[in-house]
């Protein structure tokens, strides 16, 4: 019980300075201020520590039951992305792996944790996050406009130009603040800091202009920073991408009879994960040799087009053959270079060459996972609706993006410098809002219930009670 | 605060409306001068200033086989002064043929006295073929080569040359035909350039390197031409001070009646023969 009354004493006095400090983390951690997203990872985990007496005292046990039953994907993820065949031959370093390991886990209890902390404001998180990563993709911006002119991927489009004697494709690059100095960076690789910041534009579907101003007007200049980010290059499958978010969001708030709409929906939606569900099984098997299979694939024209010779099931072709092997079960070796070097352009076929094959299934459930728990946070948070349709929208957009126009070598002049996805800054923000929008898969999370929180506070005092006349006994 | 916003929101404007747009200064079309037709790889281009701005030659100075080197090899390194030729803090000569940029400086001679290596800004453009330390041909097809004809090209500097030691020049020479592994005997002629501002016209001193026996169809092989400037040029050495452009012609040394050092030349019978330039050295120079 003095435990418990410890507890509250702490949780009532620094709850401001703890949300001061995850914010501070947010903000830094979008910025990739220095690109020292090592730092950021400790830091997160230091914090993450300090909010472990609030997840104590605002969750309940079937919460922690739910919530440990969704996490141990991303406890798979996080131990084999830090620690693999992959990361051992790269030679990044204990240090580096263990604040993978420590950062995936920490900044997604972040999320889950600071909503337990009354004082908390989601807003000024998201606009932590968005004001960071838009002070970022407006210097990249700037100095793009500067060196290229606008719309230079489009009017240079094929030219090449030299650099230290070597050859380079004008149009597929930009300029990026990475540390303190600008660099030359594949425009896919930025573009997806402007998509997120892009989603911010959603949220001016439920703020008014009159009413709130001052919030309307900075929402705006985030997103459009980061649309513009993505016009001027010109990016166009980037843009292209943003049009399922751009749908989502205009049903999301348009469509009055939502829960008529959202089950035909939710069967369209799980019919698609069906098909894509068996697609995936099928490529893995077709990877692995299953003999039936690869015959059947190899004799139908159609399907072998499908399967195999297309320009974007080659490269995962090539990483799934690969996952197969002795060596390549935990992650690629260096000597793997060829599935090193194929660009699938997904994260979730890249954790293959990182995490191996277990970290691949793994991502998979945890996927899976997520897309249930936002479901059910859309449905029955109590958030505001901006906040949920800019969290919703930039998920969705991180996932597509990510799962298209991920670019493991992005730094044009040292193409042989590998970029994780999963040691990235958009990485541990995305598992940030995760844990923020976590919603447990059955029932209601003690902070949403005001009912439950009454109660435990009740039986809070009730305890007490009990103790202190068991105290009393036993004097 | 809305007036500093309105001001912050100009000046940025300004700064990308007044954009140098330097990283599109100079482009080209796919894979110039590499597109494995000899007669498509001339490298003519000759700066503006250099064909219309340009001054008579103030001096003329000739480059002999005494007062020059000529390395093939790792010991021709010796040739160079003390300690030019010995990999830093050793007695060890450069590695002639380690020629990979960046990874082998201080191993290689190219990596470790190149251009780029002494000022970044030499790094960009087509001429970063020059200076970005493969000396030779590493392997893959026309990698870091320039191919001129008689007429050469003329390029300015992206700064000026304050402080100077010696030049050297990686060459090799090529034609069209199915014969290999022979000399051709060529005169280059080098010309550095510096602005005078009184006249406003670019002032030319020409080094004449005379009768060079220049490797061609030799397997790929090059060899590095040099001279020092104090030892060429004498108490005139601070001439070059501030030099900001240079160019190299070449003509053929004895009786080739049947070759043609002029691209646009279509004579039947007639052989093209051109230099391949690997690398444009001017170690231990400053730039400002």
């Amino acid at each position: 019980m003095d435990l418990k009354n410890k507890l509250y004493a702490l949780v009532d006095k620094y709850d401001a300075l703890i949300i001061f400090l995850v914010i501070e983390c947010l903000a830094l951690t979008a910025f990739s201020l220095a690109d020292a997203n090592i730092i950021f990872r400790y830091l997160g985990f230091l914090i993450s520590l300090a909010l472990i007496p609030f997840a104590l005292m605002f969750t309940s046990k079937r919460e922690w039951l739910s919530l440990g039953l969704f996490s141990i994907p991303l406890v798979v993820i996080a131990f084999l992305t830090g620690f693999s065949n992959f990361t051992i031959s790269m030679g990044f370093g204990f240090v580096d792996n263990l604040s993978v390991v420590l950062g995936t886990l920490a900044f997604f209890f972040l999320g889950f944790a600071v909503r337990r902390v009354k004082k908390f404001n989601i807003d000024i998180a998201l606009l932590a996050i968005g004001a960071a990563l838009a002070l970022l993709v407006f210097l990249g911006l700037v100095y793009s406009l500067y060196q290229y002119g606008p719309f230079h991927a489009s009017l240079y489009d094929g030219l090449v130009y030299y650099y230290d004697g070597r050859l380079f494709v004008v149009s597929e690059e930009t300029k990026w603040l990475l540390g303190f100095s600008f660099i030359e960076v594949s425009i896919n690789y930025v573009s997806l800091f402007g998509t997120m910041l892009t989603t911010a534009l959603a949220a001016l579907l439920y703020i008014s202009p009159r009413e709130e101003p001052r919030k309307f007007f900075l929402t705006a200049a985030i997103g459009l920073i980061g649309l513009l980010s993505i016009i001027v290059i010109p990016n166009i499958e980037a843009l292209i991408l943003l049009i399922p978010v751009l749908l989502f969001a205009l049903g999301y708030r348009f469509i009055k009879a939502r829960e008529k709409v959202g089950i035909i929906l939710q069967y369209v939606f799980f019919a698609f994960l069906g098909i894509a569900g068996i697609a995936l099984l099928i490529a893995v098997l077709n990877a692995a040799g299953v003999s039936f299979l690869t015959n059947m694939i190899s004799g139908n024209a159609f399907l072998n087009r499908l399967f195999n010779t297309n320009r974007i099931m080659s490269p995962i072709n090539e990483v799934l053959t690969k996952m197969f092997t002795a060596s390549g079960f935990f992650g690629f070796p260096i000597t793997y270079i060829e599935g090193l070097l194929a660009n699938t352009g997904a994260f979730a076929f890249e954790i293959v060459k990182e995490g191996g094959f277990l970290a691949f299934l793994a991502m998979f459930a945890f996927l899976l996972l997520t897309i249930f728990s936002m479901v059910r946070y859309s449905a029955k948070s109590k958030d505001n609706g901006y906040v949920k349709i800019v969290i919703l929208s930039l998920l969705i957009a991180t996932l597509l993006h990510g799962s298209f126009l991920w670019d493991t070598f992005p730094l044009i002049y040292e193409n042989d410098y590998y970029f994780s996805f999963f040691r990235s800054a958009p990485y541990l923000i995305v598992l940030f809002l995760i844990g923020y929008a976590y919603y447990p898969l059955s029932g209601k999370p003690l902070v949403d219930n005001s009912e439950a929180n009454v109660l435990l506070e009740e039986s809070n005092f009730e305890e007490e009670q009990l103790e202190n006349h068991e105290e009393e006994i036993k004097l | 605060m809305k007036r500093k916003s309105f001001l912050a929101l100009i000046a940025t404007f300004a700064f990308v409306l007044t954009g140098c747009m330097n990283d599109v200064a100079e482009l080209y079309e796919g894979h110039a001068y590499d597109t494995g037709d000899f007669a498509e790889n001339y490298y003519s281009t000759w700066n503006d200033n250099l064909k219309n701005s340009v001054a008579t030659v103030a001096k003329t100075y000739d480059v002999t086989s005494i007062n020059s080197f000529q390395i093939d090899k790792d010991e021709d390194f010796n040739q160079l002064w003390e300690p030019d030729g010995y990999r830093s803090g050793t007695t060890e000569p450069y590695s002639f043929l380690i020629d990979t940029p960046h990874e082998d400086a201080g191993v290689g001679y190219g990596p470790s006295n190149n251009l780029i290596s002494v000022d970044e800004v030499f790094a960009r453009g087509f001429l970063s073929r020059l200076y970005d330390g493969r000396i030779q041909c590493d392997g893959y097809y026309a990698k870091s080569r320039v191919q001129i004809d008689g007429a050469g090209y003329g390029a300015l500097f992206p700064k000026e040359m304050v402080n100077y030691r010696y030049f050297a020049l990686s060459v090799r020479g090529a034609d069209m035909s199915v014969n290999y592994n022979f000399f051709v005997n060529v005169n280059i002629n080098l010309t550095f350039y510096v602005y005078n501002h009184d006249i406003a016209l670019y002032v030319p001193y020409l080094f004449q390197m005379k009768n060079l026996p220049i490797k061609t169809n030799y397997n790929s092989q090059v060899t590095i031409f040099g001279f020092y400037f104090a030892g060429v040029m004498g108490a005139d050495v601070n001439l070059l001070k501030r030099a900001s452009g240079m160019s190299i012609t070449f003509s053929l040394e004895g009786d080739y009646e049947d070759y043609t050092i002029d691209r646009e030349d279509e004579t039947e019978g007639k052989e093209h023969f051109a230099l391949m330039l690997y690398e444009v050295l001017l170690p231990k120079s400053s730039w400002n």
